[in-house]
């Protein structure tokens, strides 16, 4: 019974200006306690969230871009949403001694007709397979060091899907062999032959639509409040 | 080890509610001949016993699943109990509508399974069997919902269930001749049931026993 929604890629041009990335996971409302308390619960799964506020689009095409935009997520569609480079990723700088933030140029030094230069995308071998729902996997990271923390976010790529998820622990061993708990648990099999990605992409789907859109009147530019998004889950 | 091992093993000494870490949910498996529908009340999908559970809780916290609780039937009586089942997808819908044989008297079960902590959605502990209803009539709706510029065609079913104590109290009505005994008898695939070849020769005669 399996459905496969279309999926659509979130515009470039549409950046945000800031983007949080929440592991998801439900709480159970106090219980005997004197109130207030909704801790982390026995809830298992959950789902994660990214919030993104946004600048008014600038250039038309940002903002054509934003009106394709809007109305995608505002029938619901499942949007491809490449993590933008926030502190919640590991830090280029970490990885590799290039300069890289800004995407890696042709060999001639020139970006695409777009500006946008290709994306970096630094990974780490999975060291042994990991089954679907489980929430703990290994991954080799004998190339880069000990350099992913809990609170960084990591993702996959499988079967032509994008996963992202949140570290929630890990612990290296003397070869940095590092063994990861995430959340969400894993929402497919891995294997050997899958990577860890350091520049994840979300699928998702926008929560709060209606109130995204706010402002865009003729000759004027298209103004996105604040969006919530959860995970889409194929 | 068991499902009743691991519960009590997670109770264990906590004295609060909150010293308890371990999850249980009721996962529903709806048997449709050749379209098993496996749903689990919690969010993504579930590896457990062998199959995946489709989580029927939406990132709003919705639970589209509509199941009932289910009352003991220690007094004989079997109550009906409907379940919803919305957003189907297309394909079960239109089979199971084209063909109701798919679902009528076709079980429907719940079992538990309880989640520790750290084991995301894949549970080791096999589940625990909770109840088992009979299907006895499936209605199934489809409707365009939402408003104009945000409609969405949803296909739903509801299903009717009842325990196996259904009919119970029915009086088991036949007639005693030899045509409807025979009928009878081919109905369960016996052939030459010859229960009854007596009964119309024996009817309104009168037999006197010597001696009495």
């Amino acid at each position: 019974m399996a459905y496969v929604p279309t999926i659509y890629d979130w515009r470039r041009n549409c950046a945000p200006i800031d983007q949080v990335f929440r592991a998801g996971g439900t709480s159970i409302q106090a219980g005997l306690t004197t109130g207030g308390v909704s801790v982390e619960s026995p809830e298992p799964g959950g789902r994660f969230e990214l919030f993104m506020n946004f600048a008014p689009f600038a250039t038309e095409e940002a903002n054509i871009d934003a009106s394709w935009t809007i109305s995608r997520i505002l029938n619901g569609n499942v949007m491809r949403i490449g993590l933008y480079n926030t502190v919640q990723l590991v830090k280029a700088s970490s990885i590799t001694a290039a300069d890289v933030d800004n995407g890696i140029p042709w060999a001639n030094s020139q970006p695409w007709a777009t500006d946008e230069n290709w994306a970096w995308g630094p990974s780490s071998p999975i060291a042994a397979a990991a089954l679907k729902g489980a929430s703990t996997f290994t991954a080799n990271l004998a190339d880069v060091g000990e350099i992913l923390k809990i609170g960084h976010v990591i993702g996959f790529y499988v079967d032509g899907f994008s996963f992202a998820h949140m570290v929630m622990d890990i612990a290296y061993d003397a070869a940095d062999v590092a063994t990861v708990t995430v959340e969400p648990p894993l929402r497919r099999a891995l294997t050997t032959s899958n990577t860890m990605l350091y520049r994840p992409t979300a699928m998702v789907t926008c929560r709060n639509a209606r109130e995204v859109m706010s402002n865009f009147t003729s000759g004027r530019h298209m103004a996105f409040n604040s969006a919530r998004f959860a995970e889409a889950i194929v | 080890m068991t499902f009743k091992v691991e519960l009590l093993e997670a109770l264990g000494t906590a004295t609060d509610s909150h010293d308890i870490r371990a999850a249980v949910r009721r996962c529903f498996f709806y048997d449709f001949d050749g379209y098993p529908v496996r749903l689990w009340h919690g969010v993504g999908p579930l590896q457990a016993g062998g199959y995946e559970w489709l989580g029927t809780i939406d990132a709003d916290g919705n639970d589209y699943h509509t199941a009932p609780n289910v009352q003991t039937v220690r007094d004989g009586t079997s109550p009906r109990y409907t379940f919803g089942l919305p957003y189907l997808d297309r394909t079960t819908w239109t089979a199971l509508k084209a063909d109701q044989d798919l679902a009528i008297d076709r079980a429907m079960t719940c079992y538990h399974t309880i989640i520790k902590k750290g084991e995301g959605l894949r549970p080791s502990t096999a589940l625990r069997f909770n109840y088992q209803l009979t299907m006895k009539l499936i209605e199934f709706s489809d409707s365009v919902q939402g408003t104009v510029g945000n409609s969405q065609k949803v296909y739903s079913a509801s299903v009717m269930m009842r325990t196996d104590e259904v009919g119970r109290s029915r009086r088991p009505l036949g007639t005693y001749t030899d045509t409807a005994q025979i009928e009878r008898a081919r109905l369960l695939g016996v052939t030459g049931d010859s229960f009854c070849s007596m009964v119309s020769s024996n009817s309104r005669r009168t037999l006197t026993i010597e001696g009495i």
